[in-house]
């Protein structure tokens, strides 16, 4: 009996013992120790950032002449009124060109022709949204009126991302 | 005299199975062999017969259709509005990087350029090399240093197909502007 006496009192004493051990340690307890409220900062200077996804390229053959390509713009994080803009530039005004040859080519965007300038904008969004996209076509008949040599007929674009 | 007519009896529908059994592995064997025979016809008066030929296995697909479904990956380029570097310092901290989306398809090189009033002639303040996809480029070293101010620059990024030929694509010209302090 007295030893299960001691093996109860035991049992308490280590279940009690870390909130008997709270009161003993010396914590300070004042009329003043009531709910506490504070202010931190927790910030992020999230800076003007986007991702474009751009077409690499476009390869013509006799049984594919009209070829569609999307043109993404994902993650866009502007400043409050400020708009994202794409445009697009030839290098040889919109002909693929080897040596003094070439084929002409055209270009709808979401399926109105563009255009054949030296640049012109394709893409805008707004800040505030986070993507925007448009659809590219690339239009052939293949025409070899003016392609003068057999070869590899080629033309780059470019895209310029502008954020005013 | 009857068990032994029994006994005979059985063993003739046992060989009889038996010639059922090997006749249809022979069938299904045929019938395997002529999935994989083209038959070139012969001459019109039949003179030499056709001719038995096999599927190559070392034939395959056209790999050099550029509108293949890998090729139809665009390329992926991250852009930023503004860049800071420190004026009458040729070494500038950036972060110049190839996202891992361009993995198996795309190189970057990246160009960084410095365009006069005009807006059309640029002078070249750093050109990399070739990036892989999941790289950055934290430390780049200009050819001259800046004097204090706000300039209108470019980062031109020219990707280049991950084949023996190094292909560059279509490419992306970032406006930024470049804040020197």
């Amino acid at each position: 009996m007295k030893k299960l006496s001691v093996v109860i009192l035991t049992a308490v004493l280590l279940l009690a013992g870390p909130s008997l051990r709270l009161a003993s340690a010396g914590d300070i307890i004042t009329q003043d120790s009531g709910e506490k409220s504070g202010n931190i900062t927790v910030g992020y200077d999230a800076g003007v950032a986007y991702t474009v996804t751009i077409p690499a390229s476009v390869t013509f053959t006799d049984s594919e002449k009209r070829i569609e390509r999307p043109l993404q713009v994902n993650n866009i994080v502007l400043n409050e009124g400020s708009t994202l803009s794409v445009n697009i530039a030839s290098a040889n005004h919109f002909k693929m060109t080897h040596g003094e040859g070439y084929i002409e080519y055209s270009l709808l965007v979401n399926s109105n022709a563009v255009p054949k300038e030296d640049s012109f904008n394709v893409l805008k969004v707004a800040a505030g949204d986070k993507s925007g996209w448009a659809i590219l076509e690339f239009v052939t008949d293949l025409n070899t009126e003016y392609a003068t040599y057999a070869g590899s007929y080629t033309d780059t674009l470019t895209f310029t991302v502008t954020i005013n | 005299m009857r068990r032994k007519s029994r006994v005979f009896l059985l063993l003739i529908i046992l060989f009889l199975l038996l010639l059922l059994v090997i006749a249809g592995i022979l069938a299904v064997h045929r019938a395997w062999c002529d999935r994989n025979r083209i038959e070139i016809p012969g001459p019109v008066d039949g003179a030499g017969g056709g001719v038995d030929l096999v599927i190559d296995p070392n034939a395959e697909e056209d790999s050099r259709h550029e509108n293949s479904a890998d090729a139809e990956q665009g390329v992926v380029i991250a852009g930023r509005e503004s860049m800071v570097v420190s004026a009458n310092k040729r070494e500038a901290a950036v972060d110049f990087f190839n996202p891992e989306e361009n993995a198996r398809f795309y190189y970057l090189t990246f160009e960084l350029r410095l365009y006069g009033g005009d807006g059309q002639d640029y002078e070249v303040l750093y050109t990399s090399g070739l990036v892989e996809p999941g790289k950055h480029i934290y430390r780049i070293t200009l050819s001259r240093s800046l004097e204090k101010g706000v300039y209108e620059a470019v980062i031109h990024v020219q990707p280049y197909r991950m084949n023996e030929e190094k292909t560059p694509t279509n490419n992306a010209d970032m406006k930024i502007r470049l804040i020197v302090n």
